[in-house]
């Protein structure tokens, strides 16, 4: 098992210096079986992909975020001015009605 | 002096119902059961039904309306008298226009435009009054019927245009004021849309430049490792089984 293959993917991997010193500290311990090494790299593999996919998540909520705020202000403000022109309506009815009334019809 | 002692009475009698349905009016203006001549027979002081109720009520509001003269029917027979008087003065000068035919059209011409037809019919049907008339110097009567009706028309035609302006005014406002609202509501509509459209654009040129910039980032990065790594595990993997 050519185990060395990984550690020189992980040298020169752009990934976080502590997480880089772990996985080549177990690729390079002798007390370590070549199954475990290997368990170490699935492991990173795994814990790598959740933070990946929790990242990518969290960027695309903070996107549509600010976007949900905007629309929810854009709604708040759309059913004010409704309620302003149902009111507006309200007393130009009663304003129609007195007319009316006034002229007697 | 009519309208009051039968307001009054009504008010008493029906309670607050009757309040709105005579647009209120003072309680204490006089006593119930002293409603006057005009009011007739004084009503029993029982509980009645809504039925009769509403049918007392409209009788009365006749009555009320007739003898203030502000009802349809007040306004009829006012025009009633005023044909009579028309039919009266006319007959004069039907006398001198006996065939008829002309009687209307010649009101027509000294300015009672467009009643003439009506003028004319009832002419048509004064023979006896027309008799009575007989010796009245047709010229005097002529005039004085034309003065009477130019008046006449004036002042219903001034109350006409009063009551029509004004109705007129407020149907014009509110048709006017409903315009403008329908308008502000489309346009509060358009402008909600516009603003979502707006929204949503920029939330997607924010996700397309954060994917755009994606594999640069850190995530990318950490990513392409991986996949590096997944690459050598198949390769090792594979190499395995062919050395078992």
């Amino acid at each position: 098992m050519n185990i060395q293959s990984f550690s020189a993917i992980i040298q020169n991997a752009e990934i976080e210096e502590e997480s880089k010193q772990m996985l080549l500290g177990k690729l390079n311990d002798a007390t370590l079986s070549d199954e475990q090494k290997l368990a170490t790299i699935n492991e990173f593999i795994t814990v790598s992909q959740e933070e990946i996919a929790k990242a990518d998540k969290d960027a695309v909520s903070a996107i549509y975020k600010d976007a949900d705020a905007e629309l929810v202000q854009a709604e708040q403000e759309y059913a004010a001015t409704m309620k302003e022109l149902n009111d507006e309506a309200i007393r130009v009815d009663q304003e129609v009605n007195a007319a009316l009334d006034s002229a007697n019809v | 002096m009519l309208i009051t002692p039968l307001a009054s009475e009504a008010i008493t009698n029906y309670g607050s119902y009757n309040m709105a349905y005579f647009g209120g009016g003072k309680k204490d203006v006089m006593p119930a059961g002293k409603a006057g001549v005009e009011a007739g027979p004084e009503q029993p002081k029982r509980p009645k039904g809504f039925k009769e109720m509403v049918s007392d009520a409209a009788r009365r509001r006749k009555t009320f309306e007739d003898k203030a003269g502000r009802s349809v029917d007040a306004r009829k027979a006012q025009g009633s008298a005023f044909l009579k008087k028309l039919w009266v003065g006319a007959k004069g000068w039907g006398m001198k226009l006996l065939s008829g035919a002309k009687t209307g059209v010649e009101l027509g011409k000294k300015g009672v435009s467009g009643t003439a037809d009506a003028l004319f019919l009832d002419v048509g049907d004064m023979g006896t009054a027309m008799k009575a008339k007989a010796g009245e110097k047709l010229e005097d009567a002529g005039d004085a019927l034309q003065g009477a009706l130019a008046e006449e028309f004036r002042r219903i035609g001034a109350a006409g245009d009063a009551v029509g302006g004004a109705a007129f005014k407020g149907l014009e406002m509110g048709v006017n004021a409903y315009k403008s609202l329908e308008q502000r509501t489309i346009d509060a509509g358009h402008t909600l849309g516009a603003r979502v459209d707006d929204i949503k654009a920029r939330a997607g040129a924010r996700y397309q430049e954060w994917q755009d910039n994606r594999p640069q980032n850190k995530i990318a990065k950490l990513q392409a490792t991986i996949d590096q790594l997944q690459a050598q595990m198949r390769i090792l993997m594979g190499s395995n089984a062919q050395t078992a």
